[in-house]
C-alpha cells in the first residue's frame, strides 16, 4: 500500500515538474532582428539595433509612450526653474540595478559624466553638452544646471542614449559594450554573435512585470528563415517585414502582421566631401534620376513620400514641391560631369531585404540615366565604421531612425562633421536658434526653415517613411513599439 | 578505347554548345521593367522575369557566363602556376624539395570551401576577388600533380636515356615531360572546374562572391529563394543550369580518367 501511495506521490510530483517545465519555456519569447548590435553600451553607439535591444536592459529618468508623449519612468515627477535653466528631478525609491545596488542621483551623475566624458567618444554626447553641472541632493533628488536654455532636454533624457548606469561599475570600468547592467525590465544573461542576446525577467524591476521570462533576440537576417520559423513556431516575433514575406505571414494561420508607419527617414545619402557630390547640380541630377515612389513601394513595401530630412509621423514635418522623376534631365547634367571614377553605392547587408533591394533599384534607374554605379555591400559593423564614421563613401542606403525632438535628428547636420559632410550656416543658425525657443508656433516657423533648406541642399535623396510591419505569433499579445525612436517595448506582453 | 573516345568528342561538343549559348545570345540581364516582375514562363519571357521584371533568360546566361569565365581563368591560371611550380619542385634539391612540397600539403590539407571563405572574407567581394581566390585554391593541386606524376616519369628509360644524351632541362620538360603530362593535368582541370563552379555558386550565396546586380550561379539562387513559392522558376531555372554544367564537367572528368587507365 505504502509503495503504492509513494509510487503515486513521485508521479503527481514528476507531472507537475513537467507543467512547470513547459510553462516556463512557454514564457520565452524569441524576436528577431536583423543583425548584431554594434555595442549594448548604450553612449558608444547611434545604431538603431543596440537601442532595440537595450530598450529592455537600462531605464531612462522619462520615457516616451507609443506616440512619443514624454512620460515618468525613474523619475516620477520633475520641475523647471522660471528661466529654464534648472530642472529638478524626484527619483524613485526601490529601484535596483540587475547586480543588486540600489538606484540613487549619484549614479545619474555618474552616468551623465560618462556620457560626457571624452574617452568614452559617445556619439550622442552634443546632446549633453548643454549640462553645466548636475547637483544631487539627498539619493533621490537630481538637478541639472543648463548653460543656457535647451527646449528639447526632456526628449534627449527620453532616448536611449541616455540610460542609467550604476556609478560602482562606471568607476570601475566596467564593460558595458558586452555585459551591460541597469535597472530596466530585462538582465541580460548571455550574447553570442550572429546568434542571439538572451535576457531574464528581471525580478525587482520597478515597473510593469513582463509576462514573459526570457526575451532573446535572434539575430537572423534572412527573411525567408524568419518567417519559416515564426510559422513553425521556432521564434514568435520579427523585427521588419517586406513583401513578399507580409503576405506569407498575413496568409497564414499561425501569425498576425502589426503594421505601424515608422519613424524612419529612407535616404540615399552623399558625401557631400568628395567629387562630384560636392556639386548641388550634380546631387539634383541624381535626385531626379530616381522614381522615388517606385522604390519606396517595391523594395520596402509601401510608406508615404517626404521631400526633406523628417518622417512623415513628425508633428514638425513640413511639404515641400515633390521633385519630379526626370531621367532625361539627369543624363544631359551626367554627361557634363564627364565622370571617370566609378562610384559606388555601399549598402549594408544584413538588410538584405529592403536596402539591398533599394540599391540595385538605384543602381539601374542611374544606369538608365547615364550613371553607372557599382554595389558594394557590407557588415552592418563595417558600414557603420567605414561610412558613419571615417566617411569613407560615395552614396549609401540608409534609413535614419525617428527622434523625439527635431532637434536631435537635425544635430550635427549643416556644419561638415555629420557623415555627409554638409555645410550650411543659415540652416545651423536656424537649428540652434529653435533649440532655444519654448513657443511651439515659432519653433515650429524655424524648424520649417531649416528643412526646407536641408530639402533643397539635398546632402539625401529622400525616399520616404516606410511602413513597419512586424509579424507576430497569434499567442502573442501586448506587443508595443515607439515609432519615434523605432524601439521595442516587451513589458506589456503577455502569452 | 573507341567508344570512350566518341563519348568524349560527345562530351565537348555538348559542353562547347551549352558553355557557348550564354555568350552568343547575350541579352539584357539589367534593365528592370516593374509592370513585368514575376511574369511565369512565356514567349516573350522563356524563363520568366524576376522581382523587379528582369529576364531571367539574359540573368540565368549571364549567371553562367560569369560563372564559368571565374571558373575557367582561375582554374587555367592554377594550371599553368601549378606546372611552373611543380616543375621547380621536381627538380630542386632533396633538401629544398622537403620544404616545397611541405607547402601545398599544408594548404591542401584545408577543405577548398573553407580555404576560399577565408581568403575572400580578406578582400572586397566580387568577381576578381573570387578568381584570385580560386587560383590560389587550386595552385597546390597542380604542384603536388606535377610532381608525383613528374617523379614517377623520371625514372622512364626514355627520360633517362635523354639526359644522357645532356638535354637541356627546358627541352627535357617541354618535350617529354609536359606531353606526357598533358592527359593527367586535363583530367585534373576539369575536376578543378567542377569544384570551382560548385565554390563560386556557394560563396556567391552567401553574399561573398559575385556583387548583384552582376548575375552568377550563386546569386541567382540567392534572391530567387524568397520567390520560391510565388515564382518557383526563378529558383529552377539557375539551378537546373548549374546542374546540367555540373554534371558535363563529372563526366568529363571520369572519361578522361578512364583515357588516363587506358594509356
Amino acid at each position: 500500500m505504502r509503495r503504492t501511495v509513494y509510487f503515486c506521490f513521485s508521479f503527481v510530483v514528476l507531472f507537475i515538474c513537467l507543467v512547470a517545465a513547459k510553462s516556463v519555456d512557454q514564457q520565452k519569447f524569441v524576436f528577431a532582428i536583423s543583425g548584431n548590435p554594434d555595442t549594448l553600451d548604450p553612449y558608444a553607439s547611434s545604431g538603431i539595433l543596440t537601442f532595440q535591444v537595450t530598450r529592455s536592459i537600462y531605464d531612462t529618468l522619462v520615457e516616451p509612450d507609443q506616440v512619443g508623449n514624454i512620460l515618468p519612468a525613474l523619475a516620477y515627477r520633475w520641475e523647471v526653474s522660471d528661466d529654464g535653466l534648472s530642472w529638478k528631478f524626484f527619483l524613485r525609491d526601490n529601484v535596483y540595478f540587475h547586480h543588486g545596488k540600489k538606484f540613487s542621483a549619484q549614479d545619474v551623475q555618474a552616468s551623465i559624466q560618462r556620457i560626457l566624458d571624452k574617452s568614452v567618444a559617445s556619439p550622442n554626447a552634443d546632446s549633453f553638452s548643454v549640462i553645466k553641472k548636475v547637483e544631487t541632493r539627498g539619493s533621490l533628488q537630481v538637478i541639472f544646471h543648463l548653460k543656457y536654455v535647451y527646449v528639447p532636454f526632456l526628449a534627449v533624457l527620453a532616448s536611449g542614449w541616455a540610460a542609467i548606469l550604476p556609478k560602482d561599475l562606471i568607476q570601475k570600468k566596467h564593460n558595458f559594450a558586452t555585459q551591460p547592467i541597469g535597472t530596466g525590465p530585462f538582465q541580460f544573461q548571455e550574447w553570442i554573435k550572429n546568434r542571439y542576446i538572451l535576457l531574464q525577467r528581471f525580478s525587482n524591476y520597478w515597473g510593469h512585470h513582463s509576462g514573459i521570462y526570457e526575451l532573446q533576440f535572434a539575430i537572423l537576417s534572412d527573411p525567408t528563415l524568419q518567417v519559416a520559423s515564426l510559422l513553425t513556431g521556432n521564434i514568435q516575433g520579427i523585427d521588419m517585414l517586406v513583401e513578399p514575406e507580409v503576405s506569407r505571414v498575413r496568409e497564414s494561420q499561425e501569425a498576425y502582421v502589426y503594421k505601424s508607419l515608422s519613424g524612419l527617414v529612407l535616404v540615399i545619402a552623399m558625401n557631400t566631401r568628395v567629387y562630384p557630390f560636392d556639386s548641388l547640380l550634380f546631387r539634383q541630377a541624381v535626385n531626379a534620376a530616381i522614381d522615388k515612389e517606385k522604390v519606396l513601394d517595391l523594395a520596402y513595401g509601401g510608406g508615404v513620400r517626404v521631400q526633406t530630412f523628417m518622417d512623415a509621423n513628425n508633428p514638425y514635418s513640413i511639404k515641400l514641391p515633390v521633385r519630379q522623376y526626370n531621367p532625361r534631365w539627369a543624363r544631359t547634367v551626367f554627361r557634363k560631369f564627364k565622370l571617370k571614377k566609378t562610384i559606388y553605392i555601399k549598402a549594408p547587408r544584413n538588410f538584405d531585404s529592403h536596402h539591398v533591394r533599394a540599391a540595385q533599384m538605384y543602381q539601374e534607374m542611374l544606369r538608365q540615366a547615364g550613371l553607372p554605379v557599382k554595389i558594394e555591400l557590407l557588415d552592418w559593423t563595417r558600414w557603420l565604421s567605414e561610412v558613419y564614421r571615417r566617411h569613407d563613401f560615395d552614396m549609401t542606403v540608409i534609413g535614419h531612425a525617428g527622434k523625439l525632438d527635431p532637434a536631435r535628428r537635425l544635430l550635427h547636420y549643416g556644419t561638415g562633421k555629420s557623415y555627409v559632410g554638409w555645410v550650411n550656416k543659415e540652416f545651423v543658425k536656424l537649428t540652434h536658434q529653435a533649440e532655444r525657443v519654448s513657443d511651439i508656433v515659432v519653433r515650429k516657423k524655424l524648424y520649417a526653415q531649416a528643412l526646407r533648406i536641408i530639402g533643397e541642399g539635398l546632402p539625401f535623396i529622400y525616399i520616404g517613411t516606410p511602413h513597419r510591419y512586424i509579424g507576430l505569433s497569434n499567442d502573442i499579445k501586448g506587443f508595443r513599439m515607439n515609432s519615434q525612436l523605432e524601439t521595442f517595448d516587451f513589458r506589456y506582453v503577455t502569452y | 578505347m573507341l567508344r570512350t573516345e566518341r563519348k568524349l568528342k560527345f562530351l565537348f561538343v555538348s559542353l562547347g554548345i551549352i558553355v557557348l549559348i550564354p555568350f552568343l545570345f547575350p541579352g539584357d540581364p539589367y534593365t528592370q521593367r516593374y509592370t513585368h516582375r514575376l511574369q511565369a514562363p512565356s514567349r516573350a519571357h522563356l524563363f520568366g522575369t524576376d522581382e523587379f521584371g528582369r529576364d531571367m533568360i539574359a540573368r540565368v546566361f549571364q549567371g553562367m557566363r560569369v560563372s564559368l569565365l571565374v571558373s575557367f581563368f582561375s582554374c587555367s591560371v592554377a594550371l599553368v602556376l601549378g606546372s611552373i611550380f611543380g616543375m621547380f619542385v621536381l627538380f630542386s634539391s632533396v633538401r629544398l624539395q622537403w620544404i616545397l612540397r611541405f607547402i601545398p600539403t599544408m594548404i591542401m590539407a584545408f577543405p577548398p570551401i573553407l580555404l576560399a571563405l577565408c581568403l575572400v572574407s580578406l578582400w572586397i567581394p566580387g568577381v576578381l576577388t573570387l578568381g584570385i581566390t580560386l587560383t590560389i585554391v587550386f595552385i597546390p593541386v597542380f604542384i603536388q600533380l606535377v610532381d608525383n606524376e613528374g617523379n614517377m616519369l623520371m625514372g622512364n628509360t626514355y627520360i633517362n636515356a635523354a639526359k644522357t644524351f645532356g638535354i637541356s632541362r627546358f627541352s627535357l620538360v617541354s618535350w617529354h615531360l609536359l606531353p606526357a603530362l598533358r592527359i593527367p593535368l586535363l583530367a585534373q582541370w576539369s575536376s578543378v572546374m567542377l569544384i570551382a563552379i560548385q565554390i563560386e555558386a556557394a560563396l556567391s550565396f552567401i553574399g561573398l562572391g559575385v556583387q548583384p546586380p552582376v548575375a552568377s550561379w550563386g546569386t541567382l539562387l540567392l534572391y530567387s529563394r524568397r520567390y520560391f513559392i510565388q515564382a518557383p522558376w526563378i529558383a529552377i531555372m539557375p539551378a537546373a543550369s548549374l546542374c546540367v554544367v555540373s554534371l558535363l564537367f563529372f563526366m568529363l572528368t571520369r572519361l578522361l580518367g578512364k583515357g588516363i587507365r587506358l594509356t
